[in-house]
């Protein structure tokens, strides 16, 4: 018995060294995503740009799944870490209003780049904008919850959040090979 | 081959095993659609009650009616070729080559549940009841591998639907009355079914319940 309380108190313990150094991972986008960002404005992207932009969107979206993951392992403790939370719901607020520059024309399957964005995406702007608007409007929303320390809001928060993104990929992204 | 004498009508599974049976069969397509419709909430609860049913079957399996007991059914090599020769002795329940089918499904069950309590998807949105006590990586691949494992329990499925329909339509025997109504035919020297008492079926259902629900809250020490 105690013997098992000390394992998952250290797994526990290595979860959270884990969460938290992904945390720190949130670098800030390097100058050439920026500047291929700029060249994809500007119409004078290369292929080389659209990798850039295409990379930098997954690892983005790698960031969020894994804040979504610490968010909800934290959920899912006796006594959650608000702290923690606020850490990853601040992430999830960072990129939200950022996801619709992400998808610049050519970014897409036609790029024959590895990609789950769905052709979709291009093909129906207007639903893909609405959707990711409501993303960006729940993250903001639930970044303000988890000010509050009230873990059944925070719960229901993420809830609503977690159906945005579903909303999203169960329309625009492919499934997965 | 068969023999003209149906044998005379005896006891083969007691109640607690049929059961277990039928909800099965219920919450195995049950699974199936609730992953296919994304409702995890719905396939968490689905899942934890096979869990049930699983903890119950194997303390049914070590304490339970004598047809329900491994010791009783499960036998080595030897026993399964010579019931493939036709040369098994008289008995009632699970033959020697149909124990293999009952580990191997209960077997892979069991690891389907687990992987599924552990599972956690992709984008951080749904996970299962334990999920939080191991790596997010790890859990992913948990995932992966309980929608694998699923293919497999279809096949083994199948191979037990495919047996049942051979000794129905080619040995004329009908395994599936027996499993609704518990009543089957023997030979003249089989063996009755031992009944096990009222309170072993209680001591098993409530460690069935209890760990179940243990592992709803997320296992907690």
């Amino acid at each position: 018995m105690r013997n098992n309380a000390v394992f998952l108190a250290t797994a526990a313990a290595l979860i959270l060294v884990a969460a938290c150094n992904r945390g720190e991972d949130a670098a800030p986008t390097s100058d050439n995503q920026a500047e291929a960002a700029d060249n994809v404005a500007n119409g004078t992207a290369s292929t080389e740009d659209h990798a850039a932009i295409m990379k930098a969107r997954h690892d983005h979206y790698e960031e969020m799944g894994d804040a979504m993951k610490a968010i909800g392992v934290q959920l899912k403790a006796d006594s959650p870490s608000l702290p923690t939370i606020q850490q990853h719901a601040a992430t999830m607020a960072r990129y939200a209003p950022q996801v619709l520059t992400w998808f610049p024309e050519g970014s897409g399957p036609e790029s024959g780049r590895e990609t789950r964005a769905k052709a979709e995406i291009w093909s129906d702007p207007e639903t893909f904008r609405q959707r990711a608007q409501a993303f960006e409007a729940e993250a903001q929303r639930f970044n303000a919850t988890v000010q509050s320390g009230d873990v059944a809001a925070i719960r229901a928060g993420q809830k609503a959040l977690g159906d945005t993104c579903k909303n999203c990929h169960d329309r625009f992204r492919a499934p997965e090979d | 081959m068969a023999s003209a004498d149906p044998g005379r009508r005896l006891r083969i599974w007691d109640l607690p095993t049929r059961i277990f049976h039928w909800l099965l069969v219920v919450l195995l397509p049950f699974q199936w659609w609730t992953a296919e419709e994304d409702r995890l909430d719905l396939h968490v609860i689905g899942g934890l009650l096979i869990l049930a049913l699983l903890v119950f079957r194997i303390f049914w399996g070590l304490f339970g009616s004598s047809t329900a007991r491994f010791a009783n059914f499960v036998k080595g090599p030897r026993a399964i070729i010579s019931y493939l020769h036709g040369r098994s002795a008289n008995v009632i329940g699970h033959n020697a080559l149909g124990a293999v089918s009952v580990v191997a499904l209960l077997g892979l069950l069991s690891i389907e549940v687990t992987l599924g309590l552990f599972a956690g998807d992709e984008d951080g949105l749904e996970s299962g009841p334990l999920s939080h006590l191991i790596d997010t990586d790890l859990s992913e691949t948990m995932a992966d591998l309980h929608e694998d494992a699923f293919d497999v329990l279809l096949v083994l499925t199948g191979l037990h639907i495919a047996a049942i329909l051979f000794y129905a339509l080619i040995r004329r025997k009908n395994l599936v009355g027996p499993m609704v109504t518990g009543w089957g035919r023997g030979g003249k020297d089989a063996v009755e079914m031992e009944r096990a008492p009222l309170w072993r079926f209680l001591i098993a259902l409530v460690a069935a319940v209890a760990i179940a629900l243990w592992v709803r809250a997320g296992a907690p020490l």
